[in-house]
């Protein structure tokens, strides 16, 4: 069912990889209190970071290492500013986009000059030999490269860590109520430290994904937004870890999926059936929800909201292209622009749903203001 | 492991639990705490008494380890000690029960305690906690479920779990900040049983409040604060309430604001099943109802979060009704604009004062300006004529005796009475026809609240029709005319004056909780 296949799971487990990475990372930071945005700024100093470990030794493990350490080192200057000095988070982030992308560029322009010809190999794919011959996703989970391994392998490991865990429970406790951290005895500064050089650590990796596993060099500005989308995609998985790796994976597919179709002639039908789908599955779902939320006495459920009818008339209109199959081709411009698009749609539909950490986002003073 | 066993029965008698001498703590431009010197001891409640901006929250932080003293010096059991942070009070078995407590409303109440255990497992063991947290529940009569979700749970048993967790965390000297804000009587007896409990088995209760009925009902001893210094320590039985006051204030208060009856005139204001749900579809008013004349003080009494504030709100139009009307004037209406409420004679002293009634960082005569530049007054051509503003002020300031240094101070620097003053001198400057009063003495001292009631029972008598919304059941009592009981958005019952009394009241409030603890409340009052 093209473009469904095998190659465009593949392509979107792949892609989703170092957003998985970067938000987990975020997730971590946020949970304990502290909003990065500066994650884009990260991630491009873990790129350049990795891209020069990697062709300094020849090594790429030893590149990602570098790109970890490129990522903590914006880390502290955030955690300094924000935990330290108590500066606007927000604030912060912005400034650190801005340094990451500048500083990422110019060492980049010098170590390129001082060194013509440089080039790093890719990371290879790691094959798990016959469970990569599995149909449709075998070649999309099991012939990957390593750090997609990892990716994933994070995701259970921080489930764990918030949920089975003393630090996570107070890591937690620091973005909600930091006062119940602090009255236990349990230091919120250091809590938020934690928090924030995990969120650097990660997004440099996740960075490093890109130059040394993605693309196979270090491209001015190569992050393009990858550091909103996790931010996003922090919000969209409603702060849970297992919530994040899903969106993660939808934005993965959106943007494999845009990628597919930048070459195609016309949209085939195929993606008017999953997008019908999608939207059947949705409304299906808010309407079991309503349901059983209706317990409240007197409380009519409305069926008739915003995004009740939004989504009825995107089912509708996803059948009606489906059936027609009209020639719809687009500039790649505006393909690649879908992924984006698709993020402030979902985010539109999310937020007001979630809650984020209450304590998100404020400076902790230990005996408040009196 | 027994729970319930005395503790400190090892050391003497007669050395104090706890012993601070000398200490002063300074904020920038205050001093907070000025050689404040007092001791607790085993199987005692000592309370702290004082106004707001006493000291009596500083000095507390000093003792928890969340800030340090410039001078003095603490002994727990007889030995110096320093508390350089709330790990080093906590391994003294120094605890305290914030007036916001500090939970996650998203944990469990197992997990929350797992969060503060000591040693060094990384796995939470929640389970082995939540036994615990049921055995000293049990010893101590604290009815507490480990596996509830905090956020689900009541105010008056989040404080119970924040007793369990500090009694989980070994805690001996147990230190309560403005404990009963937002308990309703029957709560308010449970926690003084609790408390009474605690220290016969041999606990140090430290009771920080500026209520002087809670504090005799509950006390031993009383130290009182003025002015971050020590005024005198009592012991409760041998003093009085008047002995109390005087302590506080430092001059004669009158507990009787004289109030006459009311000769009600015309319907200012009539509201028929006033609805309002909120966006998850729950209902914060649900179908309200009254009528409130001319010169009578309607008193609707109830714990927070009962729908008060959302009345307030709908009534100004600040929110919209969902359903039902109200009528200002002569329309009936589901909803009003804040100014039109303004421009009709209506008034309004929001429960929160720093989020709603002033601007903090504005200035006293900006506050005090604020709506009469909205109603277009004091200008000229859009500009501020600051002649009239200033000779406006100025009076006013005087007339309400606000004490600042000058109109143009900001009014973060007042304290919460002189605060409370602005915001009266603005709402009534105008002469209102309505005045919507929402916990107008909240936080407050006995001076300054005395002066907020006076002014009420003024404008009542003048032909105000005054709507007053309080937690606060004895000022309910004391100024109303006709007392409406609100419980779950809902006006219970409007009673007049002669047939409210502080006991029906508090059965309507509490009524369910009242069956539970029959037996336990005789023994309370015994």
């Amino acid at each position: 069912m093209q473009p469904f296949d095998s190659e465009f799971f593949r392509a979107a487990i792949l892609i989703a990889s170092p957003l998985l990475i970067v938000a987990l990372g975020e997730l971590v930071s946020e949970s304990a209190g502290v909003i990065n945005v500066g994650l884009e700024g990260m991630m491009l100093v873990g790129a350049f970071g990795g891209f020069w470990g990697a062709a300094e030794t020849h090594n790429v493990w030893a590149g990602v290492a570098v790109g970890l350490l490129a990522g903590v080192l914006l880390a502290v200057v955030m955690a300094v500013a924000t935990i330290e000095a108590r500066a606007d988070q927000i604030v912060v982030g912005v400034a650190l986009n801005i340094i990451g992308a500048g500083v990422s560029v110019f060492a980049f322009q010098q170590y390129v000059a001082s060194r013509p010809n440089i080039f790093i190999k890719r990371m290879a794919a790691m094959t798990i030999p016959g469970a990569d011959q599995l149909p449709l996703l075998g070649s999309a989970l099991f012939r990957q490269i390593p750090l997609v391994y990892v990716g994933f392998a994070l995701v259970p490991l921080v489930w764990i860590a918030f949920f089975r865990t003393r630090w996570g429970l107070r890591i937690r406790a620091a973005g909600e109520v930091p006062e119940a951290d602090e009255t236990a005895g349990v230091s919120v500064r250091r809590l938020r430290w934690e928090g924030v050089l995990i969120a650097g650590a990660l997004a440099g990796v996740g960075g490093a994904f890109l130059s040394i596993g993605l693309v196979g060099t270090f491209l001015a500005g190569m992050t393009s937004g990858r550091g909103f989308l996790a931010l996003a995609a922090v919000i969209v998985g409603g702060w849970r870890p297992l919530g994040v790796f899903a969106a993660a994976l939808l934005f993965g597919g959106a943007d494999a999926l845009q990628l597919r179709l930048q070459s195609q002639s016309f949209v085939p039908r195929s993606v008017w059936i999953v997008l019908a789908a999608l939207a059947a599955v949705y409304l299906v779902s808010t309407l079991v929800k309503r349901r059983r939320g209706a317990g409240a006495p007197a409380g009519a459920p409305r069926l008739l909201t915003a995004g009740s009818v939004t989504t009825v008339v995107i089912l509708l209109g996803a059948v009606v292209l489906g059936i027609r199959q009209p020639h719809v081709t687009l500039p790649s411009l505006l393909w690649l622009a879908f992924p984006y698009a698709l993020t402030i749609a979902v985010l539109a539909g999310v937020i007001g749903r979630v809650r984020q950490p209450a304590a998100l986002g404020n400076a902790f003073v230990r005996g408040g203001d009196a | 492991m027994s729970m319930a066993q005395t503790v400190g029965s090892d050391r003497s008698p007669t050395v104090p639990r706890l012993r601070l001498c000398g200490i002063t703590k300074r904020f920038p431009g205050v001093v907070a705490n000025r050689d404040v010197s007092l001791e607790v001891h085993g199987g005692e409640v000592l309370a702290i008494l004082g106004e707001n901006g006493a000291g009596k929250s500083t000095l507390m932080n000093v003792v928890s380890g969340m800030l340090q003293p410039e001078s003095g010096s603490i002994e727990v059991d007889g030995k110096p000690v320093r508390i350089r942070n709330p790990a080093d009070a906590r391994k003294l078995g120094i605890g305290m029960v914030y007036q916001h407590f500090a939970l996650v409303p998203t944990l469990t109440v197992a997990e929350n305690l797992a969060l503060g255990a000591s040693g060094t497992r990384i796995f939470s063991n929640t389970r082995r906690i939540a036994e615990q947290v049921t055995g000293l529940s049990r010893a101590y009569h604290l009815e507490v479920d480990p596996h509830a979700v905090v956020g689900d749970l009541s105010v008056g048993t989040r404080q119970r779990v924040e007793i369990v967790k500090l009694l989980f965390r070994g805690a001996e000297i147990l230190i309560f900040d403005e404990p009963t804000s937002v308990l309703t009587p029957v709560e308010w007896h449970h926690l003084v049983r609790i408390l009474r409990n605690l220290a016969a088995e041999g606990h140090s209760i430290i009771f920080i409040t500026h209520k002087l009925d809670e504090l005799m009902q509950v006390a031993d001893r009383c130290t009182v604060l003025r002015h971050g210094e020590v005024a005198g320590t009592v012991s409760v039985a041998a003093t009085d309430k008047a002995q109390l006051a005087r302590m506080t204030v430092g001059r004669e208060i009158l507990f009787q604001v004289s109030t006459k009856a009311a000769r009600p005139g015309r319907v200012v204001v009539a509201a028929e099943g006033l609805t309002m749900r909120s966006d998850d579809g729950r209902p914060r008013l649900d179908g309200v109802s009254f009528e409130l004349r001319e010169g009578e003080i309607l008193g609707v009494a109830g714990v927070d979060g009962n729908g008060q504030r959302e009345l307030a709100r709908v009534l100004t139009g600040l929110d919209a009704a969902t359903g039902g009307r109200f009528r200002f004037g002569d329309e009936w209406r589901t909803s009003i604009q804040p100014i039109d409420f303004y421009r009709r004679g209506g008034a309004y002293i929001p429960e929160d004062r720093h989020h709603t009634s002033v601007a903090l960082e504005l200035s006293v005569r900006d506050n005090l300006l604020m709506k009469e530049l909205a109603l277009g007054r004091m200008q000229r051509g859009g500009v501020v004529s600051e002649r009239a503003a200033d000779e406006y002020c100025t009076t006013l300031m005087q007339e309400f005796d606000v004490r600042a240094p000058s109109p143009r101070v900001r009014i973060r620097q007042l304290s919460g009475g002189n605060q409370q003053k602005v915001v009266l001198a603005r709402e009534l400057s105008r002469t209102p026809q309505l005045l919507i009063a929402a916990q107008p003495t909240r936080g407050l001292d006995v001076g300054a609240a005395e002066f907020v009631m006076r002014r009420l029972v003024a404008e009542k008598e003048r032909g105000c029709a005054i709507l007053m919304i309080s937690t606060e059941l004895e000022e309910v009592l004391q100024l109303s005319d006709r007392v409406a009981v609100m419980v779950d958005g809902r006006f219970l019952a409007v009673l007049d004056r002669q047939d409210a009394t502080y006991e029906r009241l508090g059965l309507l409030l509490g009524g369910e909780a009242v069956d539970d603890l029959g037996g336990e409340l005789t023994e309370v009052d015994a």
